[in-house]
C-alpha cells in the first residue's frame, strides 16, 4: 500500500460520507407546511372571535386539528416509505415534534375544559412548548440560527401574557412566522445548498 | 509504509467496496441495500457478497423486511464494526503520518 492507495482509501471515504449526507438532509417541507397550517388555525380562530362566532370556534378548531394531523400523517408515512436511510437526529426530531403535537392538542382539548388553566392561557403555555420544540430542532441539526428563532417563542409568550383582546391573535401569528416557518425555510434552504 | 503497516490493516475492512459500506454505514442508524448499491456503483451480487463477508465477521447486521409489500434489506453497523473501523481509520492516519516523516 503506497500514498496513493492511502489516498484512493481516504477519498473513498470522503465521497460515501458526501453521498450519505446529501441523501439525509431534511427538507424543512413538513416543518413550514405545519407553520402555515397553525398560522391558518389561528387565523380562523381570530376571524370567528371577530366576527363574534364564538359558537363554531370549538368545532373550527377540531376539525381543523383533525385535518392537520392527517395530513401530517399522510406526509411523515409518505416520506418514511420512501426513506432509503435512516439516521438519528430525523428519528429524534420526528418523535419531538409528535410528542408535541400531541401534548398541544391536550394543552387544547383537554386541560381549559377540565378548568386548569383558563382557555386565554393557551397561546402562552403553546408558545412555551413550542420554543423548546423548535430550539431543540436547532440543536440537533446544529443550526445556530433556528436557535436564535426560537426565542421569538418565549418573546411571544410574554407579550401574550401582557397584550390581552383581539390583537393577542397578531402577536401570534407573528411568532408563528418568525419561530416557526422562518427556521423551516432556514432548513430548506441549507437542504438545496446541500444537494447542489 | 512498511510491510509491518499492511499486515496491521484490517482484511475485512481493506477492499474498496467493503470500505465504502461502512463509511456509509457508519454515519447513519441503518440504510437499505438498493442505497447502498447506487451510492457504492456495484452490482447486486458484488454488494451480496462483500455484506455476506462483513455481516460472517459481525461487523454488519443485515435484516430482510417489508415496507408496505414491498421487500428490503437493512443493513447496519454494529458496536464491533464501529470499533473496527475506527481503528482502520487510525492506522491510516499512521500511515500518512509515517509517510510524512520519511519525506
Amino acid at each position: 500500500m503506497d500514498q496513493n492507495q492511502v489516498a484512493r482509501e481516504i477519498t473513498i471515504i470522503k465521497q460515501m460520507i458526501e453521498k450519505t449526507k446529501r441523501e439525509t438532509a431534511e427538507s424543512g417541507h413538513l416543518f413550514i407546511f405545519m407553520g402555515i397550517a397553525t398560522v391558518l388555525f389561528v387565523l380562523c380562530v381570530g376571524l370567528l372571535e371577530l366576527f363574534q362566532l364564538s359558537q363554531w370556534i370549538l368545532p373550527a378548531m377540531i376539525i381543523l386539528t383533525i385535518v392537520n394531523g392527517f395530513i401530517g400523517f399522510l406526509v411523515v408515512t409518505k416520506s418514511d416509505k420512501s426513506e432509503r436511510v435512516k439516521i438519528y437526529p430525523k428519528t429524534v426530531v420526528l418523535n419531538l415534534w409528535v410528542i408535541c403535537g400531541l401534548t398541544l392538542v391536550l394543552l387544547t382539548f383537554l386541560f381549559p375544559f377540565l378548568k386548569v388553566y383558563p382557555f386565554s392561557a393557551l397561546g402562552v403555555i403553546a408558545s412555551l412548548i413550542l420554543g423548546i420544540a423548535v430550539f431543540v430542532t436547532g440543536v440537533i441539526y446544529e443550526m445556530r440560527s433556528i436557535l436564535w428563532l426560537s426565542s421569538a417563542w418565549w418573546i411571544g409568550a410574554i407579550l401574550l401574557a401582557l397584550i390581552k383582546g383581539p390583537f393577542s391573535f397578531f402577536i401570534l401569528i407573528a411568532t408563528i412566522i418568525v419561530g416557526w416557518i422562518f427556521p423551516g425555510f432556514i432548513i430548506n434552504r441549507q437542504y438545496k445548498n446541500g444537494s447542489k | 509504509m512498511d510491510q509491518h503497516q499492511i499486515l496491521q490493516l484490517d482484511p475485512i475492512i481493506h477492499a474498496p467496496t467493503r470500505l465504502a459500506i461502512l463509511s456509509i454505514l457508519i454515519t447513519v442508524e441503518n440504510a437499505n441495500f438498493t442505497f447502498l448499491k447506487e451510492s457504492i456503483g456495484v452490482t447486486d451480487g458484488n454488494l451480496s457478497t462483500h455484506l455476506t463477508k462483513l455481516e460472517s465477521s459481525g461487523i454488519v447486521t443485515i435484516e430482510k423486511t417489508f415496507k408496505g409489500k414491498k421487500p428490503q434489506t437493512i443493513c447496519a453497523i454494529t458496536d464491533k464494526g464501529r470499533d473496527a473501523f475506527k481503528n482502520y481509520l487510525d492506522q491510516l492516519e499512521q500511515i500518512v503520518q509515517s509517510q510524512k516523516h520519511k519525506k
